[in-house]
């Protein structure tokens, strides 16, 4: 089933093309693997799908629902969730509680309520609070719940701000680049999370990665990207012997 | 903080107020500090917990003040109803105000808001048949109230103190729950990354909206407080100036604390009463209090304690004071 | 035309010329160190009162009052940014917008306590010379604010735009780091913008007290107003400062015409509220960093 459909998805900065009439589905379940060259136009499309910018041209959709005019925080209410390449937590408020941000959208006790701790605010509070700590102990951290995330080693602030999105259940996790500056341990530690949260959960994930073999190793199927334009969709084996994507990437010099 | 305790703290100060026999002007002063400290609470939800520097807290307080003194003086309306209305007032205009300033960048928030307070008080003295003008108006006196039997008379100086002190009460109790929810989190967070704050769900117009009207709608009511204990309001008491004060009394307190504003409006009231002498040079006092703040405490007298750890323990759970910091990339 | 409205003209320049060099004042400190100086307003009370000091008390002729009010206010630039701005350097807009607030306080019960709390009025350097040119009189006070006016915008955007030292300072506002590695001495060029801006302020205030009368409370308001010009010209922009400070003197002028003084602030105020958000960069729009 087609969880993500990318139509035509074209953005222009000015005279500049960053994104040019892109389709791609992303099929519900597992991990789709987002390539390209740098500057290939990868995290304009993160942001084109978590609605930071709007797009020139063409349709995004989510489990069939036109989601294009949607602003961010509403894109987030109907699944969509986010890591950024720069961690984004917020900083005066605990790892426990920046995880529990990610379902802001889920809940609904009023003002009164919270200020009167109504009977419907202390549930939601406690389903909050559980589902946060259950992502924090699938990410192996929740021994730092309490503490503040510029306190902890820079690879687990990347584990919390996963842990933010999967504690909101989005339907749709975009992780940008969520290996860059952790060492080959950590890597492996991530390549592993990321599989089984897709087994446990369920969890649809369309990752863009710069470490080709942390890519390779848990995605399912693989679009490559160059010049903003969409060379191939594929299994994992597909796209590694695709002639064009090897000349996207050796000819724009760039190593893997 | 149980609002039981914080009630009960109230009526304390009250009892020892009157058990002490003060006099007429120390009641009085502790009345302003009590209203004062509310419009600290409202300036620290706008600006200490969202970051939003919007400097029209004077005009709210005004329209507060003007909207219950009309009601009540003019109109007849029961004060307790007035002062309500003053409130919503205040509220509204705090929820007009936030909507056209929302895009808007820190530096041409900070004008615009300046420039409704200074339009406001010039149609306050424009206005003349309804405010009064510059002559002013003389707003009604709470007058006695007698319930179930017993008569209770507002008029007194330390029913009106206990009136101030139990609405205290109530907005930290309010404020402190609110502070420690997914609404004061979202406050946080919007102050500290707008972008991630929008991405992880939080809607930006209606939180920075929220705090507008919080924010507003305690000035309001610190204001008609102030008008019906003085008995007498005029569009020179709602100036800059009085901004610029509480601005002062937040940030040498503690911007990003309940109790660090408390503390701020307590020592802004209580310090020019004590130094006297020095009235004609209150406005330097202020200046040179304010720079040495920000020079050697960022985030005012209590984030300064917060860091000894004996009044970390006393101020806990906590009153996210940190400093951010920007993750270090290895 | 109607004179009328000639007059109108004549006197909304020279109020906007005004508002322009205050203006001046914001923009060549947003240009250097990006940050809004709210004390700026008091400059121009400030110098009103130097100016009277010089001018009256001492009895010195009008060049000589331009002179000595220049070395003072830049000594007191100097001043002025080794306490106020450079132990906040690198703060958010909130601490500097705060630190500069202060200093108004202060240099306002400063200036209370030499000068008491009385309006002063000034003396004329051009008294009675008064003339009248097709109906529509002209003050040569005027004038003399409009050449001021005009030379203070020249010779700075000469200075910012076509001297390597005005280049030096815009680059640092714009990228302090990068302009700290190349060998940029920041700090000094900080302080010289403070001279510069402060001294403008202060000339300013000599020019236009025998206008007004000088008061304490003149700061608020021109800052203000000032501050709008600013906006409305182009946040940064030196031609844009000036220009916005002529509208925003126009409109009060005409506003006053039309309606009554009292509804002057209110119209400029409206003006503004719709400039920002019709057009929220300015007639002008500067790319200086957003890094206050």
């Amino acid at each position: 089933m087609t969880l993500l459909a990318i139509k035509n998805l074209t953005k222009r900065f000015g005279g500049l093309t960053a994104v040019e009439s892109l389709t791609i589905d992303v099929e519900s379940g597992g991990v789709h693997g987002l390539i390209g060259p740098n500057g290939s136009g990868k995290s304009t499309v993160l942001n084109l799908i978590s609605g930071i910018y709007r797009p020139t041209e063409g349709s995004i959709a989510l489990s069939g629902a036109e989601i294009t005019g949607l602003k961010p925080n509403q894109r987030a209410r109907v699944g969509v969730g986010r890591t950024f390449q720069n961690i984004r937590l917020f900083p005066t408020l605990t790892v426990l509680q920046n995880v529990m941000m990610g379902r802001v959208t889920q809940q609904h006790g009023s003002l009164m309520g919270i200020v009167l701790n109504s009977p419907l605010v202390r549930r939601e509070v406690k389903e909050t609070t559980d589902r946060a700590r259950e992502a924090l102990r699938f990410m192996g951290i929740e021994t730092f719940a309490d503490e503040f995330h510029r306190n902890l080693p820079y690879g687990h602030q990347r584990l919390v701000e996963i842990a933010r999105v999967l504690a909101s259940g989005a339907k749709l996790m975009l992780l940008d680049e969520p290996a860059a500056g952790l060492n080959s341990s950590e890597k492996k530690n991530l390549g592993h999370l990321l599989t089984r949260m897709c087994d446990v959960f369920g969890s649809t994930v369309l990752l863009v990665e710069h470490d080709m073999r942390l890519l390779m190793s848990v995605s399912r199927t693989v679009s490559a990207v160059n010049f903003g334009k969409l060379i191939v969709t594929g299994s994992t084996a597909n796209v590694q012997s695709d002639p064009d994507v090897i000349k996207a990437y050796l000819g724009a010099g760039s190593s893997k | 903080m149980r609002l039981l305790q914080l009630v009960a703290l109230a009526f304390l100060i009250c009892g020892l107020v009157n058990l002490l026999g003060l006099s007429a002007y120390t009641g009085s002063i502790l009345i302003f500090a009590s209203i004062n400290i509310l419009l600290c609470l409202g300036f620290y939800v706008i600006f200490g917990l969202t970051g939003i520097l919007s400097l029209a807290h004077a005009a709210f307080m005004a329209i507060g003040a003007y909207t219950s003194g009309i009601l009540s003086s003019t109109y007849g309306w029961p004060i307790p109803a007035s002062v309500l209305a003053g409130t919503a007032a205040a509220a509204l205009a705090g929820a007009l105000l936030g909507i056209p300033t929302l895009r808007l960048k820190s530096h041409y928030l900070v004008l615009v808001t300046i420039a409704f307070g200074e339009v406001l008080r010039q149609m306050l003295i424009n206005f003349e048949g309804l405010t009064g003008g510059l002559t002013g108006l003389a707003v009604a006196m709470p007058s006695p109230v007698e319930w179930f039997g017993v008569t209770i008379n507002p008029g007194n100086r330390t029913v009106y103190l206990l009136i101030c002190l139990l609405s205290i009460a109530v907005v930290v109790f309010a404020l402190d729950r609110l502070r420690r929810s997914r609404v004061g989190h979202s406050f946080e967070a919007v102050r500290d990354d707008e972008l991630a704050a929008s991405v992880v769900g939080i809607d930006l117009t209606y939180t920075k909206i929220l705090a507008f009207v919080i924010s507003a709608a305690l000035a309001g009511y610190g204001g008609a407080l102030s008008a019906h204990f003085v008995g007498f309001i005029s569009p020179d008491y709602f100036t800059f100036d009085i901004t610029v004060l509480v601005l002062a009394m937040v940030v040498i307190g503690g911007k990003r604390s309940i109790v660090g504003v408390i503390i701020g409006a307590l020592l802004l009231t209580f310090l020019p009463e004590a130094l006297r002498s020095l009235q004609d040079w209150y406005p330097t006092f202020y200046g040179v209090l304010l720079l040495l703040t920000l020079w050697l405490a960022p985030y005012g007298i209590v984030g300064r304690l917060e860091q000894i750890s004996f009044f970390r323990k006393l101020l806990a759970p906590r009153t996210a004071v940190i400093e951010p910091v920007e993750a270090a990339r290895p | 035309m109607d004179p009328i409205y000639l007059q109108l003209v004549v006197q909304g320049l020279a109020i906007g010329a005004i508002y322009g060099l205050v203006a001046l004042g914001f923009v060549l400190i947003i240009n250097a160190v990006n940050v809004v100086n709210f004390a700026q307003g008091e400059f121009l009370m400030l110098g009103g009162f130097v100016g009277l000091t010089f001018g009256v008390t001492l009895g010195m002729p009008y060049w000589a009052v331009l002179i000595c009010t220049v070395m003072v206010f830049a000594v007191l630039g100097i001043v002025f940014d080794k306490i106020i701005y450079q132990p906040l350097r690198g703060g958010d807009f909130a601490t500097h917008l705060i630190g500069t607030l202060a200093a108004a306080l202060i240099i306002r019960n400063v200036a209370q306590h030499i000068w008491g709390p009385e309006a002063r009025s000034y003396y004329e350097p051009f008294q009675q010379k008064i003339f009248e040119v097709d109906g529509v009189i002209i003050n040569p006070q005027h004038l003399l604010i409009l050449a001021m006016t005009v030379l203070l915008v020249g010779t700075l955007y000469y200075f910012l735009y076509r001297t390597g030292l005005g280049r030096l300072m815009r680059a640092t506002a714009q990228d302090r780091d990068t302009a700290r590695l190349l060998g940029v001495k920041v700090g000094s060029i900080a302080t010289m913008a403070f001279a510069m801006s402060l001294t403008i302020g202060g000339v300013a205030g000599v020019v236009v007290a025998p206008l007004f009368l000088v008061d304490l409370n003149v700061g608020f308001m021109a800052g203000l107003k000032a501050f709008i010009a600013t906006i409305i010209g182009g946040w940064g922009s030196i031609p844009g400062a000036l220009l916005g400070g002529i509208l925003v003197g126009l409109v009060e002028i005409f506003a006053t015409h039309f309606f009554t003084a009292s509804f002057k602030d209110p119209v400029a105020f409206g003006v503004l509220m719709l400039f920002l958000i019709v057009r929220p960069s300015g007639m002008f729009a500067e790319r200086v960093g957003d890094k206050a």
